[in-house]
């Protein structure tokens, strides 16, 4: 049950002057029960891509494999909705989208929306709180009188409620403060190994990238540039240079150190194994 | 260029397009007024060939005034069924059986047809060729005498300017906002009254409470620039009226007059 | 006299929590200084009573060695130019132009004299190509530069930069920053910057880190920023530099200069060939 484009474009307002391809035949098959990195410039068409998941945007041309379903031009709104089940996405700034009278209302909107009973909804409503760390005192607070980060994680769990096998976060921590964007980074993570979800972070954050993720898509001008694991991608130097990728620090010393002469092994992810290595080659 | 939106602007490149928009405005207004003025066929059709021919002046297809018209055709229709039970003057067009048609009812509804056909191409005439924020200017400025009685022309300009600059704003927002919800399940199309009502608000809320954020921070970005609104301000656009402004008016007054003569003399 | 001075500044929204409590710096003539904290710790709250957005319910603010007052809130906002952190909630015109015109527009500018100053500022922020777009075809960080031209064109010793590299994308961050190093420089503008970004206090003269409504640490980024234990516990984080030379450190290699990326690699290379 794989998530595939098949030569897939989509151009925004077609047919008048304002016509903007923003995919053009794109290729690409996400490995499932994974986490993958979907990264490239602003207009590179992440966020156009990662919509044509649960069909918010349906092709112009081609079609997109989702779990058991092909979608394409031709598909009809009524269909689309049980996509959406399986299939989370969190947009940019979600806190934007809580409007309920209190945080468990909220968080059980989506699951309500599925047909889930009321009473189910409300024990996945408190579950999906927890697992996004918040505290259950919360759950009948207004969502409205909560600081960015709470009101972030309750849309967040408004999404996991719905229990979907594919969640697709598009930059989830942008604007958050370092330990807070931490903090959102574990939890994919958990989402991911614990739970069995596919995870698709759309990111700009190198470091994010190399710490959490599995896979890496590069966008680049509507197009697919590079789909390699994380580890692949990082070792290239060459690529990396063609794609002008702002390496994360960690490689981005190790690169200094070789240019200056010291030798180090491939492998390196973090600064306890740079540290080591280095380490390494001064005091064997 | 065919499909004109009711009121919306069109840029195009006429001599209507450049005029001071207060002139403009101001034009209009007395036009509004000609239609009203009881001039008979001949001053209706004097009316028609100038608003007409300002329209095609402007470079304005005319096939917007039937779109425009097409809301009201149910209306007018209905109004032909009343105006033919009730008025009976006039002389007498058609017998059907024992009812009779009289000439005025008719008559009497292809003039309000007629009116009204004018008063859609005076307004379409003013708000095709001139760009929102223009008007926008244009209602200051004439509004401005007014301040000495308290209207706050300068406050009212600006609010309805700065709704002008963020409404492709809020049509994105609430287009994300729509797409958010979507991937929630919300289905407007589909679901019982409480589920639409809900997946109403679910638009509606995020909405204003957006808005009033902003609003907040626009407040502050404003005052941080040194913005007072009671305070004398000085105007980045300028609107210049020229000679040929002048001359329009002038034309679009002796209209007026020779109508409302046309009225009493024939 | 002091650019900015602030005495046991006290503030809060509901009279129950005190988002600022008991706060005291200043600021020096042409110095770079940034403030950080976690999320929630007041230094936004801080930004604002520094313009008089919000009023303070203790303590004392002084700009230029005056007191901000109801009276000289007007002059103290010549002085002080502020870019706050959401690109379009600050873009007031209807186009680049017109928006940095607002603020010429309320200093009561003569209109035939601001098309020039428009220009020079647009161009000072390199959006001179975009002087006719509206603000929906602007990206983020272009957004920020009409802003920042703005403030400019009312030339300001101080500008207040409220977390203004937020909402942006690396390249507009970048953008961003790039354009104030330059201001500071060039125009020897005394800078204070609201920052979550831990390389540009790094590269500033002067660093506040705030939690929970107070100053707890106040001096020079290269000390400060070297304290990394006491950062994880405010919630912020240290450069890459500082957290590396802590872990090399468990190796047993001390380095003199962690928080200089060249210093390090060029001891670390010394001690390779030493041995």
């Amino acid at each position: 049950m794989p998530i595939a484009f098949e030569k897939v474009s989509y151009t925004y307002a077609p047919g008048t002057p304002f016509a903007y391809a923003a995919l053009k035949e794109v290729d690409l098959a996400i490995e499932m029960g994974k986490i993958t990195a979907i990264i490239g410039p602003t207009g590179s068409g992440k966020s156009t891509l990662v919509q044509h998941l649960n069909a918010l945007l349906l092709p112009s041309d081609g079609q997109v494999l989702v779990l058991d379903r092909i979608i394409t031009h031709a598909d009809k709104p009524k269909q689309l909705k049980s996509l959406r089940k399986n299939v989370g996405l969190v947009f940019q700034f979600p806190e934007y989208q809580l409007f309920e009278e209190t945080v468990l209302k909220d968080v059980m909107f989506g699951p309500l929306n599925f047909g889930v009973s009321e009473e189910e909804a409300k024990k996945r409503a408190l579950e999906t709180l927890n697992v996004v760390g918040l505290d259950p005192m919360i759950a009948s607070k207004s969502p409205l009188d909560l600081s960015g980060g709470q009101k972030r994680r309750i849309a967040i769990a408004g999404i996991l409620a719905i229990d979907p096998k594919v969640l697709v976060l598009d930059e989830p921590t942008a604007g958050l403060d370092p330990q807070g964007s931490k903090a959102m980074m574990q939890l994919f993570t958990a989402l991911n190994r614990k739970y069995e979800k596919t995870v698709l972070i759309v990111t700009h954050d190198m470091e994010h990238v190399l710490n959490y993720c599995d896979n890496v898509v590069v966008m680049r001008e509507g197009k697919c540039a590079a789909h390699q694991t994380v580890k692949e991608f990082f070792n290239d130097g060459k690529l990396l240079h063609e794609l002008d990728i702002n390496v994360p620090n960690v490689l981005r010393f190790k690169e200094k150190m070789i240019q200056s002469g010291m030798e180090l092994p491939e492998g390196i992810t973090d600064i306890p194994s740079l540290a080591k290595a280095i380490a390494g080659r001064i005091k064997p | 260029m065919s499909n004109i939106a009711l009121g919306r602007y069109i840029p195009l490149n006429s001599p209507i397009h450049k005029m001071d928009p207060r002139m403009k405005i101001i034009a209009m207004f007395f036009l509004l007024i000609a239609v009203f003025v009881p001039a008979g066929y001949p001053g209706y059709g004097v009316l028609g060939v100038f608003i007409v021919s300002v329209l095609l002046i402007a470079k304005l297809k005319l096939n917007f005034i039937f779109r425009a018209m097409k809301p009201m055709a149910f209306m007018l229709v209905f109004l032909l069924f009343i105006n033919i039970l009730v008025l009976r003057t006039g002389y007498v067009l058609v017998k059907l059986g024992s009812f009779t048609i009289y000439s005025d009812a008719i008559f009497q509804t292809i003039y309000i047809t007629f009116r009204l056909a004018l008063m859609i191409m005076i307004t379409t005439s003013l708000t095709a060729t001139t760009k929102p924020l223009d008007l926008t200017l244009a209602i200051e400025d004439l509004l401005a005498p007014a301040k000495r009685f308290g209207v706050p022309a300068h406050e009212i300009a600006m609010m309805i300017s700065i709704a002008l600059r963020f409404i492709p704003t809020l049509i994105e927002e609430t287009e994300r906002i729509m797409k958010a919800q979507a991937s929630r399940g919300v289905d407007l199309k589909e679901g019982k009254f409480k589920e639409k009502i809900m997946a109403i608000l679910s638009l509606i809320v995020p909405l204003f409470v957006s808005s009033f954020q902003r609003a907040e921070d626009l407040a502050d970005a404003m005052e941080a620039r040194g913005y007072v609104p009671s305070a004398t301000r000085t105007r980045y656009k300028q609107l210049k009226r020229t000679l040929k402004d002048d001359v329009m008016l002038m034309v679009v007054v002796l209209l007026l007059a020779g109508l409302i003569a046309m009225a009493i003399f024939l | 006299m002091k650019p900015i001075e602030v005495k046991h500044l006290k503030f809060s929204y509901d009279q129950e929590t005190d988002v600022v409590r008991d706060v005291s710096f200043s600021v020096e003539r042409g110095s770079y200084t940034t403030i950080i904290g976690h999320n929630g710790s007041g230094k936004s709250t801080i930004a604002k009573l520094l313009i008089g957005l919000l009023e303070k319910e203790e303590g004392e603010i002084l700009i230029d060695g005056a007191p901000l007052t109801l009276e000289n809130l007007a002059a103290v906002r010549n002085k002080v130019g502020i870019v706050f952190q959401n690109p379009d909630n600050q873009f007031i015109g209807a186009t680049v132009r017109d928006d940095i015109a607002f603020g010429l527009e309320n200093h009561r500018v003569d209109p035939l004299e601001m098309d020039t100053i428009i220009e020079r500022f647009a161009e000072e922020v390199n959006m001179t190509a975009y002087l006719n777009h509206e603000p929906t075809r602007l990206s983020g960080g272009q957004k920020q530069r009409v802003a920042i031209a703005g403030v400019l064109a009312m030339q300001p010793e101080i500008l207040i930069l409220d977390e203004a590299t937020s909402m942006l994308d690396p390249q507009g961050k970048a953008d961003i920053n790039d354009l104030v190093d330059q201001l500071h420089h060039i125009h020897n503008m005394t800078i204070l910057s609201i920052t979550h970004d831990i390389e540009e206090v790094r590269k500033s003269d002067h660093v506040l880190v705030m939690n929970e409504g107070q100053i707890v640490m106040d001096g020079d980024p290269d000390v400060i920023l070297h304290r990394y234990a006491d950062l994880v516990k405010l919630r912020l984080d240290a450069p890459f530099s500082v957290k590396l030379a802590l872990e090399l450190k468990k190796y047993g290699i001390l380095l003199d200069t962690p928080m200089n990326e060249e210093g390090m690699v060029e001891q670390l290379c010394r001690l390779h060939l030493k041995k």
